[in-house]
């Protein structure tokens, strides 16, 4: 029991004390799990029928055909969003390293994930983590010498400022897990299903999409509840933004 | 029995969602007798997952399950007959 009580003390006096210890030979095993699960998918796709691969070929090929336009005017305005931040000397600090995500949600039940990125990488507590270069998931909680731990916004109860693009409305959304989010913000916003929602920073970074308004009428304010666009239990890599 | 609940706990702290790891912590505890490693176990969880924040501000909540459900485990397997 005397051991148990030690274990436990060890824990909360140094909560980093146990991750050290245990991550090189975790991490090696997670390692060994997603290169498992990435070869199992590649024989899975293999194993797909042709007829069922040229069907999802031409819807792609659709797809794609219809988002080109609309992709040509967004790498426009991307560019002319860039040059005048630059004109106006608001440059965003920092490079952008790119991590491999170890485990997730839902085997992590904090709402976290481990990255295979670490101090001896330049990462530092507090860093903004992306996905898919314009998606903003978290911060970095944790940093040991290869892994680091990362936050995610929508961890239960975590509070974080928001801005709603439709409506310029800056309000504090909380975290419900699992990449959904929960705002609270006057009946009279004008804000729609799909409105996108960022961080208020110089740069662009999308966290979520409006997914339902709650709207009661007997109450000024409307509930709106948004999600990370990505899903967040199928990322595998991440970006860390560092210091220079 | 114990060597492979052990084993099998270490898997699925690693690689399955916590909701089953914690339903084969629960069934440890009560399957086997002073189940002392489910303690080490919810300790584990949270040092691998756990942040300062925790969830809605509440951190070492797997430490916290593991010696609630470790004593009443006791406490249920004295009084009943298996």
């Amino acid at each position: 029991m005397l051991f148990l009580i030690l274990l436990f003390g060890l824990h909360f006096f140094f909560p980093r004390f146990y991750a050290s210890l245990f991550y090189p030979v975790a991490s090696l095993a997670w390692k060994i799990e997603n290169s498992f699960v990435g070869w199992m998918g590649h024989i899975a796709k293999t194993m797909k029928s042709k007829n069922s691969l040229l069907k999802e070929n031409e819807t792609l090929v659709e797809k794609i055909r219809s988002k080109e336009t609309s992709l040509l005017m967004l790498d426009t305005l991307k560019q002319e969003n860039e040059n005048l931040k630059n004109m106006l000397a608001r440059i965003p600090e920092g490079r952008i390293i790119l991590g491999v995500v170890l485990t997730r949600p839902p085997v992590s039940p904090y709402d976290t994930l481990v990255i295979d990125i670490g101090s001896r990488d330049g990462i530092e507590v507090g860093a903004l983590v992306y996905t898919a270069s314009d998606v903003i998931i978290g911060e970095i909680a944790e940093v040991y010498p290869h892994q680091s731990k990362v936050s995610l916004f929508s961890t239960p109860g975590k509070k974080i400022n928001v801005l709603f693009t439709g409506s310029k409305i800056n309000t504090e959304a909380t975290g419900r897990g699992g990449g959904n989010f929960i705002a609270n913000v006057p009946a009279s916003a004008d804000i729609k299903e799909g409105d996108i929602v960022i961080l208020p920073n110089i740069k662009f970074h999308i966290l979520g999409v409006v997914e339902s308004i709650i709207v009661d009428s007997a109450d000024s304010f409307s509930t709106i509840l948004f999600k990370t666009p990505i899903n967040i239990y199928d990322i595998n890599f991440v970006e860390v933004q560092i210091k220079q | 029995m114990r060597t492979v609940a052990n084993i099998i706990i270490i898997t699925s702290i690693l690689f399955f969602p916590w909701w089953i790891t914690t339903t084969i912590l629960i069934i440890s505890c009560f399957a086997i007798p002073r189940f002392y490693e489910a303690i080490f176990f919810g300790i584990l969880i949270d040092a691998f997952y756990g942040t300062k924040l925790g969830i809605y501000g509440l951190a070492y909540i797997f430490s916290v399950f593991s010696v609630i459900i470790f004593f009443l485990s006791a406490i249920i397997r004295n009084r009943v007959v298996w």
